[in-house]
């Protein structure tokens, strides 16, 4: 009787639980942007098949990964390619049985973004060695020479545009505080080593403070109150993503603090709608869509055997009030 | 009955933790005169209520946390919580929604029910409190997605903002008062009422509780209810006060909120702790983490320091049981 009962607290558990989540679906924002192109189908291509492409990416919790995968099905709708999405949940196991899966289920390419630099690799030798095509897209591994191909943006060139635009804000002198991924992560380590070439050529800019704000935007919200409390003058804000920036632009207007130089990167949503409004200063434009173009013209290329180049790169754009209006589409 | 070894044990436990809060606020004090020190921006006005902003949210959390922790649980959950709850607020009031009263009832409600579906779990279905709370924490946080789509959540209203940025005598943040009061009337509930004190019976000896007529089971529940209501609370807050709110808002709050317990002298058994050591506790990580990045220390090493105190504050809890037994 009692386990019974127990059962049933259980079931009463679980039904409460969907009925939540149920009950606020409704509210659930229409997520239909797919990066700028409308998706249109062309139907299939010449030889009646279209070719068979799994899509690994390493989580979809935030924006950008959205955007990517949104954009990559857009693509491969436009092009005429048979897409997979997988997704791993940023666990490198579940990534690496994912591509397995791919290559026994008949892949003619398959598109990786890695979970991890390293741990990526051993599954793409394998696939490869199996005569299955990969693409690695947007974040590189450590052995680029271990896959076919890779396609995606410098993140140093994203960390140059960005830090360049800064500093002519400020008239090449004053005091910039930057705001960075987490340490070691790809994103950090290219658009630091961007942020370092810019700075190198104006030795009248000076880096007051930057931290680690863990890609979050109540974390650079903390961290620009306290450094801001120092007394020091801020006169740019360089952040290495959006949603960090505008958890800067936050702590200024709190501060009562007007005419600071914000800068983000990645060109989501809600950082142009800031840049409309004068709130956000600039931002960079990872050109995701444009990467997804490349990468399912890539894998096509490759399931019809044609030979491809070792590297596509799409080009980064900053975006700021003098042409917010061509990427603001409402 | 009540053996009188354990109620010699009980009160001794009681005794250290209101030993304990009183060394962490001279630990607190003395931490405030020496960063006062090492720089002058440190004890400004300015400075001191940004503390107290950054205190707020975990404070709210530790406050809810404590009361879980005295009846011998705690929750994992209440970080996915702030989560989930923040992004139901920010939902309700982005894209031109100007009324407040949806987004933060609904905000704090949904916090109010994952409480209450960890308490039922954990005093009527005797399900490990680490269990339920790990298994609701995931649970959770996958509503959190769901709902955003995985995408952060901006552009609130500005009414909304005014919430938690809203100034009292153009001073004093919204957000500051919320917890002060918050805090003084959980204070008040533990120091002055019969539930208070029925939280601390049920902490400090379930059986004694029983035989004693106490409502063991719904004590319980209604301790983690309130647990996941502050969380609810919590997330409101946090969406006013970062004018966004992301699906990953929260991720290890539940453990600061536990640390500021813990290191307040609430004891992990349950049945001790004084009101006024989860504010000190609070204030304390706080202060550190303001007084660090103030001096320019690297956040790695504020880990490191968190985590040192803390070990070194339960090795002083661990030891003194120790030499009673």
């Amino acid at each position: 009787m009692k386990s019974k009962a127990k059962w049933l607290l259980t079931l009463l558990l679980i039904i409460s639980i969907i009925s939540m989540s149920v009950a606020c679906a409704p509210s659930q924002p229409a997520s239909t942007d797919t990066g700028g192109e409308k998706p249109v189908d062309t139907g299939a291509p010449d030889d009646g098949k279209e070719p068979v492409v799994y899509f690994c990416i390493s989580h979809m919790t935030n924006a950008w990964a959205i955007t990517a995968s949104e954009s990559m099905e857009a693509e491969a709708k436009k092009q005429g390619a048979n897409l997979t999405v997988l997704e791993a949940g940023q666990d490198i196991n579940a990534q690496v049985s994912q591509v397995e899966m791919a290559v026994t289920n008949g892949a003619d390419a398959i598109i990786i973004e890695p979970v991890s630099a390293e741990g990526a690799i051993a599954a793409i030798k394998k696939a490869e060695q199996d005569g299955v095509r990969v693409i690695v897209y947007n974040q590189n591994i450590a052995d680029p020479s271990q896959a076919t191909t890779f396609v995606g943006v410098s993140n140093a060139d994203m960390g140059y545009m960005e830090m360049k635009a800064a500093i002519d804000a400020i008239d090449g002198k004053g005091n910039v505080v930057l705001l960075l991924g987490p340490m070691g992560s790809e994103g950090q380590i290219g658009r630091s080593a961007g942020y370092d070439k810019a700075l190198k050529e104006y030795p009248d800019v000076n880096v007051v403070f930057q931290e680690d704000a863990q890609w979050t935007t109540e974390e650079a919200l903390k961290l620009v109150e306290n450094w801001i409390s120092t007394g020091t003058e801020i006169n740019a804000v360089v952040s290495q993503n959006d949603n960090m920036a505008l958890g800067a632009i936050k702590a200024f207007e709190d501060a009562g603090i007007e005419g600071v130089p914000v800068y983000g990167v990645d060109a989501v949503d809600d950082a142009l709608k800031a840049i409309k409004k004068g709130r956000l200063t600039g931002t960079v434009d990872q050109a995701t869509a444009e990467q997804s173009r490349l990468a399912i013209e890539v894998a096509i290329k490759l399931s019809k055997g044609e030979a491809v180049e070792k590297e596509y790169l799409a080009e980064p754009t900053l975006i700021d009030i003098n042409n917010i209006d061509n990427y603001l589409t409402e | 009955m009540m053996s009188m070894n354990e109620m010699g044990q009980n009160q001794a436990r009681k005794g250290r933790s209101n030993l304990q809060a009183l060394v962490m606020l001279f630990v607190l004090i003395g931490m405030f005169i020496v960063l006062s020190l090492l720089s002058p921006m440190f004890s400004r006005v300015g400075n001191v209520i940004n503390i107290f902003k950054q205190t707020a949210i975990n404070g709210i959390l530790a406050t809810g946390m404590a009361c879980a922790i005295l009846v011998g649980g705690f929750d994992m959950s209440v970080g996915s919580t702030v989560g989930l709850s923040g992004i139901i607020a920010a939902l309700m009031a982005t894209g031109g929604q100007e009324g407040l009263f949806l987004p933060v009832v609904c905000s704090v409600l949904a916090g109010l029910l994952v409480g209450v579906i960890n308490g039922v779990a954990v005093a009527y279905m005797k399900v490990p409190a680490f269990v339920v709370t790990l298994g609701t924490q995931s649970i959770v946080r996958g509503l959190a997605y769901i709902l955003s789509g995985g995408r952060p959540i901006f552009g609130v209203s500005e009414s909304y903002e005014k919430i938690a940025g809203g100034l009292l005598f153009g001073k004093i943040p919204y957000l500051v008062i919320y917890y002060i009061v918050i805090a003084l009337l959980m204070g008040f509930i533990l120091q002055c009422t019969v539930y208070g004190r029925r939280m601390y019976a049920v902490g400090g000896n379930a059986e004694a509780a029983r035989v004693s007529g106490i409502n063991v089971e719904f004590i319980q529940m209604s301790a983690f209810a309130i647990c996941g209501l502050m969380g609810g609370i919590a997330g409101m807050l946090s969406t006013s006060r970062t004018v966004s709110a992301a699906p990953l808002t929260g991720e290890g709050y539940e453990l600061d909120a536990i640390a500021s317990c813990v290191i307040g002298g609430f004891s992990m058994d349950g049945g001790a702790g004084k009101w006024y050591g989860m504010i000190i506790g609070a204030l304390i990580l706080s202060v550190m983490s303001n007084g660090l990045d103030i001096l320019g220390v690297a956040s790695y090493y504020q880990r490191i320091l968190k985590g040192a105190i803390i070990i070194i504050i339960v090795l002083i809890d661990v030891r003194s049981k120790r030499k009673r037994t």
